[in-house]
């Protein structure tokens, strides 16, 4: 299982060749994975991931963003502080 | 979660200070949710990943961002942040190897002391070769399971544990106990390579 499980990292990690002109685009699949598609194209983007190991796994990435966006909570006001002086530091006339 | 996240970056590049803060404020909780979910060995650097991922988004990474929608956001932003903090991860390691070259550099029978990953394994023909006809037998076994079925078995061979593909797919644990076990012996029967 170990193995397998290392196999199927390596692949995913080197294969955007997974990837085909059906595959399906972010929009519609973060849509997929939030409900929001409509019954037809929900079950057309439920057909080509059935058979698609590239869009499950963007499936599932998406979901786990999803979530974590979800479970979000406000950082220290130490980092926060820092992150808006960023601003006033980056020269920004490039 | 922020559904104008595309009209905050576009005035974040115009100069917008009151987007920038918007902005951050918003994606540090999401950044660091994903560093205590993904990285949680490294929690004292965590601050300082953000730090640099945040650094890296002002200075060109939202200039670059060629997305329409949050939907293309998210990966983009997920992968800055994880590559902060793989890049911390590599320094300390470097550190520590640093550190232990200066007190032995090799071990008795000469060979290297340090098992420093081949950046370049994935891309050795071999590998590529092998990978790639398992993820041809893992597609063909797949597809003749309900997409439910496919999700739980793919996060759990990515490493997963139940409680996080319970929270990831919305859905009770022991259902993804039964529904990994199920799908595991059914491979297992079908295809030798699966098992």
């Amino acid at each position: 299982m170990d193995e397998l499980k290392a196999k199927i990292t390596d692949a995913f990690n080197n294969f955007d060749d997974l990837k085909t002109p059906a595959c399906l685009d972010a929009k519609t699949i973060g849509m997929l994975a939030e409900n929001k598609l409509a019954e037809k194209e929900m079950a057309k983007a439920e057909t080509h991931i059935q058979s698609c190991l590239y869009c499950l796994g963007q499936l599932t990435e998406m979901k786990e963003m999803l979530y974590l966006a979800s479970e979000a909570e406000p950082v220290s006001p130490e980092l926060e502080k820092k992150l808006t002086k960023l601003f006033s530091k980056h020269d920004r006339k490039d | 979660m922020n559904e104008d996240v595309i009209l905050t970056i576009q005035h974040c590049l115009a100069g917008d200070e009151d987007a920038w803060n918007a902005f951050h404020r918003e994606y540090s909780g999401i950044a660091m949710a994903f560093l205590r979910w993904k990285f949680p060995a490294i929690i004292d650097d965590h601050d300082d990943i953000i730090q640099r991922a945040f650094t890296n988004l002002i200075s060109s990474g939202l200039k670059n961002f060629k997305g329409i929608t949050r939907y293309e956001f998210l990966p983009y932003f997920k992968t800055i942040v994880r590559n902060e903090a793989l890049r911390c991860i590599e320094d300390q390691k470097r550190r520590r190897a640093g550190s232990l070259h200066n007190e032995q550099s090799e071990s008795e029978d000469g060979s290297p002391m340090l098992d420093i990953p081949d950046p370049d394994a994935g891309s050795r023909p071999d590998r590529r070769a092998e990978a790639r006809e398992m993820v041809a037998l893992l597609a063909k076994a797949l597809k003749e399971y309900a997409l439910i079925d496919q999700e739980v078995y793919l996060l759990k061979l990515r490493g997963y544990m139940d409680k996080e593909i319970s929270a990831i797919l919305d859905i009770p644990m022991g259902t993804v106990a039964v529904k990994y076990a199920r799908m595991k012996s059914r491979l297992r029967d079908k295809y030798d390579g699966l098992s």
